[in-house]
């Protein structure tokens, strides 16, 4: 359990928690961290990203420019990828039929990058799939107002996240205008770790937050801890596509757990590390839902209040998404199963 | 003297391609789409970086140079050349496979044939023959062959598609058949001397560009081929089956005929089927002297 009496060791001890998860050296404020992906491990990452992006746009029969630089080829398309019938409100590329192989191929070359981190050592459980996002400077305004709009300052606690830390990774983009800021939440309740279906709602339960000088930055993989404050910040004109996914630590059980509404809990979509590290291997992450099939039934955006207000973790999944084994080519686990609430 | 069974080859092939394709009687060359060709090359690199185990930094141009300098340590190179997928690498080869499956497909040629022999590869040619590799238990690249002498059909068309690396110089010799071509001898148990093919073969002057892809005849013999300057090369060599027959009798081993596929399936490689290759690294299949493909896989249907 927390000790939320006194801030400033509760803040010390989860920055040293982040600090353990690496083998590499990290930098950053108290509840984030960067750490430097290995260059070619990275270039993998990216090339995986563009060629889920690509075909993903093929398939949604969208015409692009085309361009050898991966960067550009974002800041080009970002509208129409903005507008493919696989992505949510907030931005998630979703993977769907046509596409698996490619997001596979994703989850894959995450997988060789925090095994080059050592961080399979220090936690239980990832989520799957892991969201490819894309952000835009010219996001719909009625999503930016969104109770769980990821441009409000927000904790994944709030969300449900069923986690007690996250990974991101910029992967294209103008970071100079479209990144993410980083605050430590000062004069925190207990009631903070607790889930809000409106982001306002979980800001009451802290009297001030201090803004991190940490920026996001390409080539680097950040750790942000559950009492991180953060949200997506738009300073011009411009895109980033950027990775996200959580992760449950070997201290999770103890610590962070106890916090969270068993309804929650029930939503959980965390695989144990032995069945993640399989995906793009012998695991598949697989959505039998077709891109034509999602454009003709968002599931994210049905008339539910909660998938109105966005972000609910639990809504990430698709439905229709298996993990398939291949050696035996059964199902192995059903997330709607996991989404039941 | 008229030959009616080479008569009746060069008579399918005039059907199949179009006149201005034809480099020769029974080969045609044909570009692909520039983007659809990058996306290979693309593809192409990827895989071979996954087989690598690691990236480059900053592009993929060091990869062709990094996997020369890892020749003898590859554990999954074939005498022949063939980069064989693993489980570790069974994702990429998928993608490198629809890139090239797809990239047929936009060609007028792909509905005239019925099935190909799966699953292809990309291979590698080293700048250098190694002494112990022309010793095959059929016969090794280098040496004057037609492919139905390792069992594929003798009514096929023969696919070749240099991707990355110096298709130049480290390239594929063709030679042409005279009238005294007898279709006996694309069966190897009655494969003839090679004084005997020199005297009914005389050698084509084709250097196939790049980007563009090569279709022969089964009846046309080929060699691996390097000037003395050739560098590394990979490609890919794929044989199709055309829809429109010939009148002679088909010769396909039974091993073969049991890796036909449907083309257009192997489009959707990624979505409606997948290659699981199963082995892991350093396990070897027994490709019984040659006869059937070294490649461990179960072919997957998702489609259900």
């Amino acid at each position: 359990m927390i000790n939320f009496s006194n801030e400033e060791d509760l803040y010390e001890s989860r920055s040293k928690f982040l600090e353990s998860l690496v083998i590499r050296k990290v930098q950053g404020d108290r509840l984030i961290k960067k750490t430097a992906i290995r260059e070619d491990l990275f270039l993998l990452l990216r090339y995986s990203c563009y060629v889920y992006i690509v075909s993903c746009l093929n398939h949604n029969k969208f015409t692009y420019e085309v361009s050898n630089n991966f960067d550009e080829f974002i800041l080009k398309n970002a509208a129409k990828i903005t507008q493919m019938a696989n992505v949510t409100p907030n931005g998630v590329i979703r993977p769907k039929f046509e596409t698996f192989a490619e997001f596979n191929l994703i989850q894959k070359y995450l997988n060789l990058i925090l095994n080059d981190l050592g961080i399979f050592h220090k936690v239980q459980k990832i989520r799957a799939p892991i969201s490819i996002r894309v952000v835009t400077s010219q996001d719909d305004p009625s999503i930016l107002e969104r109770p769980r709009a990821n441009n409000r300052l927000h904790s994944d606690f709030w969300t449900g996240a069923v986690c007690d830390f996250a990974v991101l990774i910029p992967i294209f983009g103008s970071l100079d205008t479209i990144d993410v800021v980083f605050c430590e939440p000062q004069g925190v309740s207990a009631n903070y770790l607790k889930e809000y279906p409106n982001y306002a709602d979980g800001v009451k339960t802290f009297d001030s937050y201090k803004e991190y000088k940490t920026v996001m930055e390409i080539g680097n993989l950040y750790l942000q801890d559950i009492f991180c404050l953060h949200g997506t910040r738009r300073r011009g004109v411009g895109a980033r596509v950027s990775i996200d996914f959580t992760f449950q630590s070997n201290d999770y059980e103890s610590t962070i757990k106890p916090y969270y509404s068993s309804k929650a809990i029930q939503s959980d979509n965390h695989l144990d590390v032995s069945t993640w590290k399989k995906i793009g291997y012998e695991n598949m992450f697989f959505d039998s839902e077709k891109i034509e099939d999602a454009e003709n039934n968002p599931s994210y955006t049905l008339t539910s209040l909660e998938a109105k207000m966005g972000s609910a973790i639990k809504l990430q999944t698709s439905k229709t998404a298996k993990m398939i084994n291949l050696n035996t080519a059964e199902e192995i686990i059903n997330f709607e199963s996991n989404n039941a609430v | 003297m008229k030959n009616t069974d080479l008569e009746n080859r060069v008579s399918r092939f005039k059907k199949i391609f179009n006149k201005e394709d034809l480099v020769h009687p029974l080969i045609a060359s044909i570009k692909l789409k520039s983007h659809l060709f990058e996306d290979i090359k693309n593809s192409s690199l990827a895989y071979l970086s996954s087989v690598l185990g690691e990236g480059t930094k900053n592009n993929f141009d060091q990869v062709i140079s990094n996997f020369q300098q890892a020749e003898s340590g590859l554990k999954n190179v074939t005498p022949t050349g063939m980069v064989l997928p693993k489980i570790n690498t069974s994702l990429e080869y998928n993608l490198l496979l629809r890139s090239y499956y797809k990239a047929l497909r936009e060609e007028y040629f792909f509905e005239k044939f019925s099935f190909c022999h799966t699953p292809a590869h990309l291979r590698v040619k080293w700048p250098t023959v190694k002494y112990a590799d022309l010793n095959r238990p059929r016969h090794a690249p280098e040496e004057m062959h037609f492919d139905s002498w390792s069992g594929y059909s003798s009514h096929g068309v023969t696919l070749l598609l240099g991707v990355l690396g110096d298709v130049e110089n480290n390239r594929v010799n063709f030679y042409s058949p005279n009238d005294h071509f007898q279709e006996k001898w694309l069966i190897k148990e009655h494969k003839p001397q090679e004084k005997e093919l020199l005297r009914c073969y005389s050698q084509i002057d084709f250097i196939p560009p790049e980007g563009y892809l090569v279709l022969l005849d089964t009846a046309v013999l080929h060699q691996t081929y390097r000037e003395q300057k050739a560098d590394i090369r990979f490609s890919i060599d794929n044989i199709f089956i055309p829809k429109l027959g010939l009148d002679s009798v088909e010769n396909i081993e039974y091993g073969r005929r049991l890796e036909l596929t449907d083309p257009n399936l192997l489009c959707n490689l990624g979505s409606e089927c997948l290659y699981f290759c199963d082995q892991n690294e350093g396990q070897i299949k027994d490709s019984r002297g040659g006869s059937i493909d070294p490649t461990s896989f179960k072919f997957i249907s998702l489609k259900g």
